[in-house]
C-alpha cells in the first residue's frame, strides 16, 4: 500500500482507516479504527484528537491514545451542525510535545440536518441545508475545505432536491462551477490547497488538452472558464435533461 | 444612560423597517423597537444598560450580561435579535453626518449576516464582539480594545479564518499585540510589516501543520516564531 510522507514527517491518515459518526443520541461522536495498521506506526502514548470547526466555533475532542483509543467523546458545543473536521495524532512525550505526527485531510462531519451517506463530504462539492432565506441557494467557498452549497432549509428535502432537480442542475451548477474555478485559478498558490487542487484535477479531466491556467492573466482565465463550462454542460447533458424534464425530447 | 428591561428580536416587519430606517430611507424615530408590532421579547434575558462604552469589550460585556452566556450560542443566528441590538445601540455605534445620516460603513457591519456566513459575520459590530468575548474571554482583549464603532484591522486579520478561534492562537496574538498596561494595541500592530497580525495569520497555517498549538504553552509557541516577531514579544 502506498503511504504518503509529508515533508514535515507528518503521515497522511486515510479517512477510510476509521469510522467517525455522531451517535444515535446525537450527543456524542463515536470513533472506531477500521485499519489498525494506519495507527500502529505511531507511539502508543500519542493522542488522537479531532478538531471541529464551524461558524467560528472550534473544539478539540480527545479520543484517547493510539494504544488505548476512546470509543466516543462528547462535544461541549451542541450547536455544531456540519463542522469541518480533521483527525490528528499528536505526540505527548516531553521531547516532541504537541508535534503533529499524522493527520487526515479536512472533511465535513454531518452532526445534524445532513444525510448519512458514508461518503458524504468526500466529493468536491458539499450540499447542506441552512436558513438562508430569502435566498434559495448560496455558495460558500471556504479556505480549508471543499465549497458548500447551502440550500434553504424551508425547501422540502432541500439537499436531495438540489442534488437531483434537473432545473437546479442546468441553471445553477454551471454558475457554481464557474465561481469556484474562477476563485481557484485566480490564486497562483491554489495547487498547494488540497481541495482546490482536487478541483483543478477535476477540471483537467474535463479539458484534458487545456489545463487550468492557474494564476495566469485575466483574459486567459476567462476564456478557459468559458471552455470549461461548455465542457461541463456537454458532459452532463444538462440541456437534454432539462428538455426531457420539461416534456420535450432530446436533440 | 438608558436601561431596557430585556432584549427583543425584530420580526420580519421590524427587520424591514430596521433596514429602511438605519439606512436613512425613513426617520429612525418612526421605528419603536419596543413595539410588539415590530419585535418580540427574547425570553430569559435581563436588563440591558446602554451607557458610554469605552471600547468594544465594554459594549460586549453589557450585551452578554443581559443575554447570558448560555443563551448566546443558540441565538447566534437570530438575525432579528442582533438587528434589534444594533438599532438600540445605534448612537454608540454609528456617528451622524452633518446631514443627519449615519456613518454605517459596509452593509454587514450593521445588518447581521446569516450566522453561517462567517466571512461576513465577522464584520458585525455587535454580534462579533459579543461572540469573541464569550468564546475567548481575556484572550480577545486585542480584538476588542478599539472603540465600539471601529472594525479594526487586527480583528479582520485575526478572525478571518474559520478555525482561528482557539484560546491558544488568540492568546498568542494577545501576547504579541496587546499592551495590558495601556489597554491598547502595541505600536505597529495595525500595520502590514514583518511581525504584523497579517503575517501571523499566514504563519499560523504553517505552525498548525506541524504543531497542535493548543497543547503548547504560550512561551513554547512564542519560541517557535521567527525573528520578525521579536519587536512584539
Amino acid at each position: 500500500m502506498r503511504r504518503n510522507i509529508k515533508l514535515t514527517g507528518r503521515k497522511d491518515i486515510p479517512r477510510k482507516s476509521f469510522d467517525m459518526a455522531p451517535a444515535a443520541s446525537g450527543e456524542t461522536i463515536d470513533f472506531k479504527i477500521s485499519d489498525e495498521g494506519t495507527f500502529k506506526g505511531h507511539p502508543t502514548n500519542a493522542r488522537i484528537m479531532l478538531r471541529m470547526t464551524e461558524n467560528k466555533m472550534t473544539e478539540q475532542l480527545a479520543f484517547g491514545t493510539v494504544g488505548l483509543p476512546k470509543a466516543s467523546s462528547k462535544p461541549k458545543h451542541s450547536e455544531f451542525r456540519s463542522p469541518s473536521c480533521q483527525l490528528r495524532i499528536v505526540a505527548s512525550d516531553d521531547e516532541n510535545l504537541g508535534m503533529v505526527l499524522g493527520s487526515t485531510a479536512a472533511w465535513t462531519l454531518k452532526v445534524k440536518g445532513g444525510d448519512d451517506e458514508p461518503d458524504a463530504g468526500q466529493g468536491i462539492l458539499d450540499f447542506q441545508t441552512a436558513n438562508i432565506a430569502p435566498r434559495i441557494w448560496k455558495l460558500d467557498i471556504r479556505d480549508d475545505e471543499h465549497p458548500i452549497i447551502y440550500v434553504d432549509e424551508s425547501i422540502p428535502d432541500a439537499t436531495e432536491w438540489a442534488r437531483t432537480d434537473p432545473h437546479f442542475h442546468a441553471a445553477i451548477l454551471p454558475v457554481i462551477v464557474e465561481r469556484v474555478m474562477g476563485h481557484v485559478i485566480a490564486d497562483r498558490d491554489s495547487e498547494a490547497i488540497e481541495w482546490a487542487d482536487e478541483w483543478i484535477q477535476w477540471s483537467n479531466s474535463l479539458l484534458p488538452d487545456n489545463k487550468a491556467p492557474v494564476g495566469r492573466a485575466v483574459e486567459e482565465r476567462e476564456a478557459w472558464l468559458d471552455d470549461l463550462i461548455d465542457a461541463f454542460c456537454r458532459k452532463f447533458a444538462f440541456l437534454d435533461t432539462l428538455r426531457v424534464a420539461n416534456g420535450g425530447g432530446t436533440r | 444612560m438608558t436601561v431596557l428591561t430585556g432584549l427583543r428580536s425584530f420580526n420580519d416587519t421590524g427587520l424591514h423597517h430596521f433596514e429602511q430606517r438605519l439606512a436613512g430611507k425613513d426617520a429612525e424615530e418612526r421605528l419603536d423597537a419596543l413595539d410588539d408590532a415590530f419585535s418580540d421579547p427574547v425570553s430569559g434575558t435581563g436588563p440591558l444598560t446602554i451607557r458610554e462604552f469605552d471600547n468594544a469589550r465594554d459594549l460586549a460585556e453589557a450585551v452578554l450580561q443581559s443575554l447570558g452566556l448560555e443563551q448566546l450560542f443558540p441565538h447566534l443566528d437570530d438575525i432579528g435579535l442582533w438587528a434589534w441590538l444594533t438599532f438600540v445601540l445605534r448612537e454608540k455605534l454609528f456617528k451622524k453626518n452633518p446631514d443627519g445620516s449615519r456613518q454605517l460603513g459596509e452593509f454587514h457591519r450593521w445588518y447581521p449576516s446569516a450566522a453561517n456566513d462567517w466571512q461576513k459575520g465577522q464584520r458585525h459590530l455587535v454580534r462579533m464582539p459579543v461572540f469573541l468575548l464569550a468564546a475567548l474571554g481575556e484572550n480577545a482583549d486585542h480584538l476588542l480594545c478599539s472603540a465600539p464603532n471601529v472594525l479594526p484591522e487586527i480583528r479582520e486579520q485575526m478572525t478571518g479564518q474559520n478555525d482561528m478561534m482557539t484560546p491558544a492562537f488568540q492568546g498568542l496574538a494577545r501576547a504579541l499585540y496587546f499592551d495590558p498596561d495601556t489597554g491598547r494595541l502595541k505600536r505597529g500592530a495595525g500595520g502590514k510589516e514583518g511581525g504584523s497580525p497579517r503575517r501571523l495569520r499566514t504563519l499560523r497555517r504553517q505552525l498548525e501543520v506541524t504543531w497542535q498549538i493548543d497543547d503548547l504553552s504560550l512561551d513554547q509557541i512564542l519560541a517557535k516564531l521567527p525573528k520578525e516577531f521579536d519587536r512584539y514579544r
